[in-house]
């Protein structure tokens, strides 16, 4: 039995050898119809299709700056043809990337003297011209769509460092009838009458249906696919994680990305040289000029406190330097000073889950924009066992039974510590974030009372390990080839 | 963090301690510091930046061996007068204030410590020296030089000297921009007239910090007794450092002698050793750790973490004494954190707070969840758009015109530049990296959106969604639209769009609430479809969440 729209595709075929698009035209069905309809009277020998294999390339964003500005492994190699090239000296990019690609082509080695590692061009490497490399020539050429066959070798290094994605296709160009397919037609000859193909509503009430056959259809054929509208996978866990919160008593915090120094940094006990405030760390921002520090009485406070603890005097202006929150532990500093200025009630439990900045390079581990999951446990009688059981707790009900802590040190929490989840699946401990008690030097002066528990937990790095995605970056490049085949719930425990 | 990689056999041989690899690794570790990697012969420890003291092979083997109980308890360093005095002058004040030093007398430079020294020489520039800038030491070997010694600054075209690695004879300025240290650390001293200099009594120079010593003075394995000077400008970081780098040297069996340092009027002696002393209540300590130890308990950890506890004659208070290198101890709650860690993070019970409090989501991720159960009724996909775009993004490729927007100072690369002023854009470009996906595509995005009003940031929810596909239009989105605004109860006008190059002109509307524009929806028009590299036809629509 054939499908109705092979019928077709036959009969138009029956007429003279046509293209899909002469085959659409003849048939009126679309080109997805008319290419599956062609596909199954293959399978069954009734045409021949003239099909011509097609691979073509494009270069992701990494790979058109990369062809612009050379290969990183051509950059650092570059240098090193000019003497060896000191590890401190090389760029962040050149580092990660250049280096191993360029140990790999065997073009540098690594030379380490009296604890002091360099990178010097191997004899191979020396006799490389970097800006004509036939490397950075095949990805020119793959950019501008113009591949040659012995490009192929770069190109599938290039593949799979995810510079370039390859297109490969078959694409048929003429269908022809076979003696199959002309004698199908024959056997199958016109419709029976009285069959019906497809139900309207005059042969349902008319009762025209009653004694007719109804054709039978083709059941293995395969259906046209079809996408629902979904949530994007890390909103899912997101989701999960602040209903957990609201579960355990918590209320949910809200507040600006664009913050000022002071509260992301100052009243969180952080000096004003501290590495973190690093222009290669932070996004300061250009407009406005500074964020004031809403109280007075409460920026003598802290500068009061770095004098005393870090015994240096502390400037206004750069507390009131604006710049992209680098962890939401900002708005649990604000909500902590409103507790003090008796704008909300203690003790009280707030979360917030949020994104946050970092000025750092973009690579398949890092981002320069992500989520923060945030707590904070405003209460004069709040324990550090306290502290550990609601993360026991939190992780317990998004599925993790096996967790961990570790011993460690942030700035404004004293003591602090590290949480390992056991993700059963991999069989490993995973990094899931950091947690502690607000020093006094930060309780003190923005809340005139003492303890606070908070912790900040990182969101994509499990999730990515928990979702198998190899590249953090996946999240916000939303492939609608990942965002529909991923399916829902995924990522959940 | 500072990554330090030591000799496991030279640790465990400081530390007297007979330990697996598993043991070592799971010590440091409840010590509170990462291990990164342990192999045949050595271990590399993530510190925190809290404890220099133990950025070196000799401070983790003393951390080592109080934690593993092999030498609880406090260390007691002290220290004879050299009878060597270091006369700071005034002229250093504006360019380098503060100088310490000290003598190491009798020390065996072997290879194992020559190594070490240098690498805490170079993690404590790095880390509490902010690359030097704040802290900087210098080794010279003492018997070729004639002490006193003399802190000044002089014009950068006097007192030359060799410098470390060199041959040739340079004045200060030349070593700026000739000397490889000299370029990479010569920023320090930019912008001074007069660059300082450690001279001895005869007038041989010492050493030029931040930048280098001098090669004559260099010290080598046959250097007996060490002379250790660093200067700043922190006061109470060289400090620190003094204390650090001499706690190591004694280690290793140096005695060290002080140096007095004259100032104006001021004398000083340096290194000071004495411990860190604290009385502290074990009642408070307790409390906060949700805790119940006894006097000897707490005596015991705090051993464990290297200090001296006396128990008070005032019941319920512990005498701590900490010894000179624990810089990162201020007050009680760093000796509470001492009690707890050797007594183990896992081994308490966890609890829950007493106290009675309500959850509440907020308000607006409450209609967020509300509107986005809607998009999804209406077959659109979810995205996450990162917020920070480039101006090319935001308005050139739209056809917009500048408006303020949020910039970024100190932008990484010319990707990330500024604070998204409103989403199209960013559905635009995913559409764009889509195109050889199944059409039609709907895609959503709640996300937000930020610009300068009247000279300050306001940042602004959004809902935004597009539709592309052969069938994208302006009817089809306007269906859309209308649809959303009937589910959420919203009575809105449509008026025409004016001047909004990024839609096709007439194919563009504006959405008034109350006569306030709240949104507006459109065709793209073809110009913005090729800026962005779109094959198909693109309609969208972008609503301000907050009205």
């Amino acid at each position: 039995m054939l499908h109705q729209h092979e019928r077709l595709a036959l009969d138009a075929l029956s007429k003279g050898a046509k293209t899909v698009s002469e085959l659409c035209a003849a048939t009126q069905l679309n080109r997805d119809a008319a290419t599956r309809a062609l596909l199954l009277l293959k399978e069954k020998g009734a045409v021949h299709l003239a099909e011509k294999m097609n691979v073509s390339y494009s270069a992701k964003p990494e790979g058109v700056s990369f062809s612009t500005s050379l290969l990183p492994e051509l950059r650092l190699l570059k240098k090193a043809q000019k003497g060896p090239v000191d590890f401190p000296t090389i760029p962040e990019e050149e580092m990660k990337i250049g280096l191993p690609w360029a140990l790999r082509n065997g073009w540098v080695k690594v030379r380490e003297e009296s604890g002091k590692k360099s990178i010097a061009a191997t004899d191979s490497g020396s006799k490389i011209a970097p800006d004509s490399h036939e490397s950075q020539q095949a990805l020119r050429r793959a950019i501008s769509g113009s591949s040659t066959p012995g490009d192929s070798q770069w190109l599938e290094q290039f593949m799979r460092r995810g510079l370039v994605t390859c297109h490969e296709g078959s694409h048929i160009e003429t269908a022809t009838l076979t003696d199959t397919g002309k004698k199908l037609l024959k056997d199958e000859g016109a419709p029976e009458c009285g069959e019906i193909s497809v139900l309207t509503k005059d042969i349902i009430t008319s009762g025209k249906w009653n004694g007719a056959k109804l054709r039978e259809y083709d059941i293995s054929a395969p259906g046209e696919r079809i996408f629902p509208g979904k949530r994007h996978p890390l909103r899912q866990v997101i989701s999960r994680i602040r209903n957990i919160f609201v579960e355990l008593g918590f209320e949910e915090m809200e507040g600006n990305m664009i913050e000022s120094s002071f509260w992301n940094f100052d009243a969180l006990f952080q000096p004003q040289d501290h590495p973190a405030r690093d222009l290669a760390d932070t996004f300061y921002l250009l407009h406005p000029d500074k964020i004031e520090i809403p109280d007075e009485e409460l920026a003598k406070k802290v500068a009061k406190a770095h004098k005393k603890g870090w015994k240096y005097s502390w400037s206004r202006e750069e507390a009131e330097r604006p710049v992209l929150r680098t962890h939401t532990t900002a708005l649990s500093a604000r909500y902590v000073a409103e507790t003090g200025m008796e704008k909300r009630p203690a003790p009280a439990k707030y979360f917030s889950v949020g994104r946050v900045y970092r000025n750092e390079a973009t690579d398949f581990k890092h981002l320069a924009e992500f989520q923060q999951v945030e707590g904070i446990i405003i209460d004069q009688d709040a324990t550090f066992t306290d502290l550990l059981g609601t993360l026991k707790e939190f992780y317990r009900k998004l599925g993790f039974e096996k967790i961990r802590f570790r011993p460690h040190y942030f700035p404004y929490t004293e003591p602090s510590l590290e949480v390992d989840v056991f993700y059963e699946p991999r069989g490993e401990w995973m990094e899931f974030g950091g947690a502690g008690i607000f020093r006094p030097e930060v309780c003190l002066p923005l809340w005139g009372k003492y303890p606070v528990l908070a912790w900040g937990l990182s969101l994509e790095r499990p999730v990515m390990s928990m979702m198998e995605i190899g590249d953090i970056r996946t999240f916000y490049k939303n492939d609608l080839g990942w965002l529909r085949n991923t399916p829902s719930g995924k990522g959940m425990v | 963090m500072a990554l330090i990689t030591v000799a496991k056999k030279e640790l465990l041989g400081l530390a007297w301690a007979e330990l697996t690899d598993d043991e070592l690794s799971q010590k440091i570790t409840d010590l509170g510091m990462p291990v990164e990697k342990i192999t045949d012969s050595e271990i590399s420890v993530d510190v925190t930046p809290n404890r220099p003291d133990m950025f070196s092979v000799e401070g983790l083997a003393r951390a080592l061996s109080s934690f593993a109980g092999v030498k609880a308890g406090l260390r007691t360093y002290s220290a004879k007068d050299s009878g060597i005095t270091l006369t700071a002058d005034k002229s250093v004040r504006k360019v380098r204030p503060f100088i310490v030093a000290a003598v190491a007398k009798n020390v065996k430079l072997d290879e194992p410590l020559l190594k070490s020294l240098v690498a805490l020489q170079e993690k404590l520039h790095d880390t509490v020296g902010r690359k030097r800038r704040k802290v900087s030491m210098g080794f010279t070997d003492l018997d070729k030089l004639k002490p006193p010694f003399f802190y000044k600054a002089v014009k950068t075209t006097e007192g030359a000297f060799i410098p470390l690695d060199s041959t040739e004879l340079m004045p200060p300025g030349e070593i700026l921009s000739t000397h490889p240290k000299g370029k990479e650390y010569g920023y320090i001293l930019e912008g001074h007239k007069r660059f300082p200099l450690i001279t001895d009594s005869e007038g041989t120079v010492v050493a030029m910090p931040p930048i280098i010593t001098a090669e004559s003075v260099k010290i080598t394995p046959s250097t007996k007794n060490i002379f250790i000077d660093i200067t700043g400008t922190s006061e109470q970081s060289i400090h620190d450092c003094l204390k650090i780098v001499c706690c190591a040297l004694a280690d290793r069996g140096a005695e060290i002698r002080t140096v007095t340092i004259s100032r104006g009027a001021t004398k000083l002696q340096t290194p000071d050793f004495s411990p860190i002393e604290n009385s502290v209540s074990l009642g408070r300590i307790n409390k906060l750790l949700g805790s119940d130890f006894d006097p000897e308990e707490a005596k015991e950890y705090l051993e464990r973490m290297g200090h001296g506890v006396e128990l008070g004659e005032r019941k319920g208070r512990l005498s701590v004494k900490s010894p000179p290198y624990r810089i990162d101890i201020l007050h009680e709650v760093d000796i509470t954190e001492d009690v707890a860690i050797p007594y183990g993070y896992n081994n308490f019970a966890p609890t829950l707070p007493q106290f009675v409090s309500v959850g509440k989501a907020s308000p607006d991720e409450m209609r967020g969840a509300v509107i986005s159960e809607i998009m999804l009724g209406l077959g659109f996909n979810e995205i996450l758009a990162p917020y920070i775009t480039s101006k090319e993004t935001n308005f050139i490729k739209p056809l917009l015109g500048e408006h303020p927007a949020i910039h970024i100072k100190n932008p990484l690369t010319v990707e990330l530049t500024m604070f998204r002023t409103w989403c199209i854009p960013s559905l635009l470009e995913i559409l764009a990296r889509n195109k050889d996906e199944k059409m039609p595509q709907k895609l959503f995005e709640l996300g937000h959106a930020a610009g300068l009003e009247n000279g300050k940031p306001v940042e602004k929810r959004k809902l935004a969604a597009a539709v592309c596909g052969p069938k994208a239009c302006f009817s089809e989105i306007r269906s859309f639209v209308e649809a959303l605004l009937l589910e959420l109860g919203m009575k809105c006008e449509f008026g025409p769009l004016e001047k909004h190059p990024t839609f096709i002109p007439g194919r563009a509307a504006e959405i008034l609430l109350g006569g306030k524009p709240i949104g507006v929806f459109g065709e793209i028009h073809p110009q913005v479809l090729n800026n962005f590299g779109i094959e198909q036809p693109v309609a969208a629509f972008e609503i301000e969440l907050d009205e």
